[in-house]
């Protein structure tokens, strides 16, 4: 197994504030699997992306990735692990507003020691003549292209989409499902995809559903679709 | 909103000042510091400048002295008192003590420049007297202690500011003053009455205040050469032991103030750094609220009202500081450097202004502008973050084949030109007190150097002319005898010694620039101590005359007679490698046919052995080492303790400035931060991102500062010597100063480093989260 979740835990706040976000969560994801985890707000889905992303950790629980235990990875160990397995795709793109494109990108490749060639990424995205510009001259599709570069280039084992879609129009977010896409299958990374949009299942190979901090459905998709297949116009 | 309703935003200002107090605690910090300084210094120097203008008044402050060779006859006195003046006795002894320098002697006065007590008692016995404080101070005396002449000993009963002697000048002609070897004492009557050698000293004051009291002295002169033979004539308006202080306060207190409206401006530069930093980090808020109908101006109120209470605040209690602690500080100086009678601190509005109303007014005024200004934008533009004040703004191309992290680094500083341009400025400004603080002391080293390996000889003895010989007016037979007594008796046998002739002419007024008595030697044709073409015509300038006047080979120089509208012009013939003074060289026959002096006049020896056998009343001025460098050894005296506090107060500055705009940025890229640490970066690697931006600004600052410094601080120092004092100190930038204001800074900038260092590490990755909701 390439990652396993093992019994996750995870409150915030205090006595009678306490609230309970993630009530025991067990998952296996195989490599090159691309995995949808839907459910609605307040879930728990992206704070369980945060966990298995290192951004956040578990009250309890324990992450094994390629057999090593997150739990007990110190600060700087946590850093390298993301640095060495992670790519991050965020719903409101984030990237670094004073970089150009290309920086932005190439800041993700100077993690890596065998990083994507980036002229070849830039005309994957579509990027090459807006390669110059910085984030705030490009449009919300562009961006994202951006930012899915950013993760990509330095070949992650995992890459981590929280809302990819979130901030797009119809169109666009289907380009940018069907980047991931070709992502998942040109390079073999594992995806896992944090979304509320019940459509985007249909591109997954398997599906998690996440209600009150627990998975209350969970199963292989047997009638996986292509991106640009899916419809929730 | 109806106006008894209390604004809600107000209770934001305790969180704001709680989750920001590091912050406003550094800015409050700066202002509190410049301003308590500055206004203590104001309250002190115009509390002084009170005491020392009611001085006059009140310790009934002589209009001017003359010194006559005998004790004035009751028929004499008569005349001069028909000229319309009161006339004192002022009579005097000198004294060389055991430990070095000299004691100029007075017994108590009673009617005219009287004694300001300013600890102990007046002496009672015979073996007692009272000393001037300033001196005392310099020389770790005080009450008790005793004083040790050649042939007796005092006990010092207490100590003593006299009104003629605020600024311890021994002789007016002197560049500059000496509170450490030269000083001033009273002892009784009786006392004084057994003192072998007295120089007759009168003082007077005029009945009636003049108009012009140069053209009254002028008159006044020209009367009493009528009636006795002068040795030296000081009017008041004249005399540097009584004006000199006064002068210089005034001075000081315009430099203070400048100083602090350039550290306002730049604290008001920060604020409005950290102005559009809460703007930007508020920016959704302000959206809301300007969408949910509050006012720009009540925002601009909301907004605002931080800056100005951390300003007012800091004024109010700087100002009290300034009052109590600081006055004190600023009165040490004064009291270190002057002999100044006791003072009454006196409330002074124009230092309330000067440093509450005025600095407040810059920071709400620099800080009011750029708020409006960051306001302007609508409530759409607020609510997505869009305040960039230009739209679809390029970027700046930077070479692919450069490495990321190097152009991530010159995109931060392109990014936060504005904070780091005031940074640049702080840095300067900074660097601009440091190298003033440490170059000063160099100076007066160097100057002190280069005077000792450039002497004309290792004693030039001044003789003590009566006026008399210079008096081509009068003819009588006494005047005769005097000078055939006076030649014969200022023979030397010394195989060393050298004649010269002399005489002092003076510089015209010019505006800025402390006018200086000139000394012209007439110069033997084979000198062995003036290596000058003596031909005659010639005329040469030292190259102190010619580095303070900016005079070259070929200029034509006018001097003037004292005490006379006589005008005198040399051509200069060349310039003498010769520091020690302000002084030109031409033949002695030539100095002596220009002024009428006769062919075998002189006035005084070069010599590279002590000349014991002229008869000590003949010899004025003995100018060797210690007399040249009494400048130097002074401006250490006054000046020494206040550079090490402007080294403190620009060190102080630039860790506030540093870490305040260091801060900011970090601040302003915390997403970008949290975002670099999410994709895998570790604390360290961020750091180096952010702190090399500003590591490599602080050390460009730096280093770039050096030579703009140095270009702009020799003409400052220049015109600063040139206003300051008489005579001419050379302008020396030392480098290893400059090297070590580098250092200092560097050190100081590593201090903040650490600090940054600290705040990148707290930026938690949960900030890049935010946005995604």
């Amino acid at each position: 197994m390439f990652l396993e979740l093992r019994e996750i835990r995870k409150s915030y706040g205090k006595n009678e504030t306490r609230t309970e976000v993630l009530k025991g969560i067990n998952l296996s994801v195989e490599h090159g699997e691309l995995v949808v985890l839907l459910g609605p707000s307040g879930s728990g889905k992206s704070t369980l992306l945060n966990i298995i992303g290192g951004i956040d950790r578990a009250d309890s629980g324990e992450i094994i990735i390629e057999g090593e235990s997150m739990e007990e990875m110190n600060r700087r160990q946590l850093s390298l692990y993301r640095r060495n397995h992670l790519g991050y795709i965020f719903q409101m793109y984030n990237l670094i507003p004073n970089l150009t494109v290309r920086e932005n990108i190439e800041v993700g490749a100077y993690l890596s020691n065998h990083p994507l060639n980036i002229e070849e990424l830039l005309d994957v995205l579509g990027l090459r003549e807006h390669q110059d510009k910085l984030p705030d001259q490009l449009s919300g599709g562009q961006q994202q292209r951006t930012s899915i570069g950013r993760a990509i280039i330095k070949n992650p084992d995992i890459l981590l989409c929280d809302e990819p879609t979130g901030a797009l129009d119809y169109a666009t977010s289907k380009d940018i499902l069907q980047l991931i896409e070709t992502v998942n299958q040109t390079y073999g990374n594992t995806i896992i995809i944090v979304t509320h949009n019940e459509a985007i299942k249909g591109m997954a190979d398997r599906v998690v559903h996440l209600r009150d901090g627990m998975i209350r459905k969970e199963y292989r998709n047997e009638h996986k679709i292509a991106a640009r297949e899916l419809d929730w116009e | 909103m109806s106006a008894n309703k209390r604004n809600p935003l107000r209770k934001r200002f305790a969180r704001e000042l709680r989750s920001d107090f590091g912050k406003y605690a550094v800015i409050f910090l700066l202002i509190l510091m410049s301003i308590s300084f500055v206004s203590g210094f104001l309250v002190a120097d115009n509390s002084m400048i009170i005491a020392y203008n009611e001085g006059f008044e009140k310790y009934h402050v002589e209009d001017g002295h003359f010194r006559v060779r005998n004790e004035l006859n009751n028929a004499q006195k008569k005349q001069i008192a028909a000229a319309g003046v009161s006339l004192y006795p002022l009579y005097y002894s000198e004294e060389e003590l055991v430990h070095g320098g000299k004691m100029r002697i007075y017994p108590i006065r009673e009617e005219v420049n009287l004694i300001c007590l300013m600890k102990g008692e007046l002496p009672q016995t015979n073996d007692e007297i009272a000393v001037d404080r300033m001196y005392a101070d310099n020389n770790g005396l005080t009450v008790g202690d005793a004083i040790e002449a050649m042939e007796r000993t005092w006990k010092i009963s207490g100590l003593v500011a006299l009104p003629d002697y605020s600024c311890l000048f021994e002789n007016n002609s002197d560049m500059m003053f000496d509170s450490v070897m030269f000083g001033v004492g009273v002892i009784t009557q009786n006392a004084f009455d057994s003192m072998e050698e007295v120089t007759y000293n009168y003082a007077w004051t005029y009945n009636t205040a003049p108009v012009s009291p140069a053209e009254r002295s002028e008159e006044f002169l020209k009367e009493l050469r009528e009636i006795v033979t002068l040795e030296d004539y000081v009017p008041q308006y004249e005399n540097q032991a009584i004006t000199f202080t006064g002068e210089d306060m005034g001075s000081d207190k315009a430099m203070m103030e400048a100083l602090l409206y350039i550290i306002m401006g730049i604290v008001a530069f920060v604020f409005t750094v950290t102005i559009k930093d809460t703007i930007r980090k508020e920016s959704s808020v302000i959206g809301t609220l300007l969408a949910s109908g509050y006012t720009r101006r009540e925002l601009f109120f909301h907004y605002m009202t931080m800056p100005a209470a951390v300003t007012i605040a800091a004024a109010l209690v700087g100002n009290i500081l300034g009052y109590t602690v600081f006055k004190e500080v600023a009165a040490d100086m004064y009291y270190g450097s002057y002999s100044l009678p006791t003072y009454v601190t006196v409330w002074n509005s124009e230092a309330f202004w000067k440093t509450t109303l005025i600095p407040c007014a810059i920071m709400v005024i620099v800080t009011g502008v750029a708020l409006m200004r960051a306001l302007r934008l609508s409530p759409l533009r607020f609510l997505r973050h869009d305040l960039s004040g230009r739209k679809n703004r390029r970027a700046f191309f930077l070479p692919h084949h450069l490495p990321i992290l190097s152009r991530y680094r010159l995109r931060i500083v392109l990014q936060n030109l504005g904070s780091y341009a005031l940074l640049f400025v702080g840095i300067l400004f900074a660097n601009m007190l440091m190298m003033f603080g440490m170059q000063l002391p160099k100076l007066l080293e160097y100057f002190e150097e280069s005077i000792t390996g450039n002497l004309i000889a290792r004693y030039q003895y001044v003789l003590n002319v009566p006026l008399s010989l210079t008096d081509s007016s009068s003819s009588s037979l006494k005047q005769l005898g005097d000078i055939l007594t006076y030649f014969n008796d200022v023979e030397t046998e010394n195989s060393t010694a050298e004649k010269f002739s002399a005489y002092v002419l003076e510089t015209p007024e010019t505006p800025g620039i402390r006018s200086d008595e000139v000394m012209l030697y007439g110069i033997d044709e084979h000198s062995r101590y003036i290596q000058l073409p003596m031909d005659q015509g010639q005329f040469y300038i030292s190259s102190a005359y010619a580095e303070k006047y900016s005079i070259h080979t070929g200029d034509t120089i006018t001097l003037l007679k004292q005490y006379s509208d006589e005008v005198y012009e040399f051509h200069v013939d060349g310039v003498a490698d010769y520091m020690g003074a302000v002084v030109a060289f031409l033949p002695k026959q030539d100095l002596n046919r220009i002024f009428d002096l006769g062919d075998s006049t002189f006035v005084g020896y070069f010599s590279d052995t002590p000349i014991t056998d002229i008869p000590k009343e003949y010899i004025g001025t003995v100018i060797d080492e210690e007399a040249l460098t009494k400048t130097s050894r002074q401006l250490e005296v006054s000046m020494g303790d206040m550079m090490y506090m402007v080294d403190g107060f620009a060190v102080i500055m630039y860790l506030i400035l540093i870490y305040l705009l260091s801060r900011m940025i970090i601040e302003k890229n915390a997403n970008a931060i949290s975002l670099t640490k999410i994709l895998g970066y570790t604390d360290g690697e961020v750091s180096l991102i952010y702190i090399v931006s500003t590591t490599i600004v602080v050390i460009l600052s730096m280093v770039l500062s050096v030579p703009i410094l140095s270009a702009v601080m020799v003409p400052v120092f220049e015109n600063m010597m040139r206003e300051m004092i008489s005579g001419w100190l050379p302008i020396h930038m030392d480098s290893s100063t400059n090297i070590l204001t580098v250092v200092i800074g560097i050190t100081s900038y590593a201090v903040v480093a650490l600090l940054e260092y600290r705040k990148i590490r707290m930026v938690a990755m949960e900030e890049a989260l935010k946005n995604v909701e």
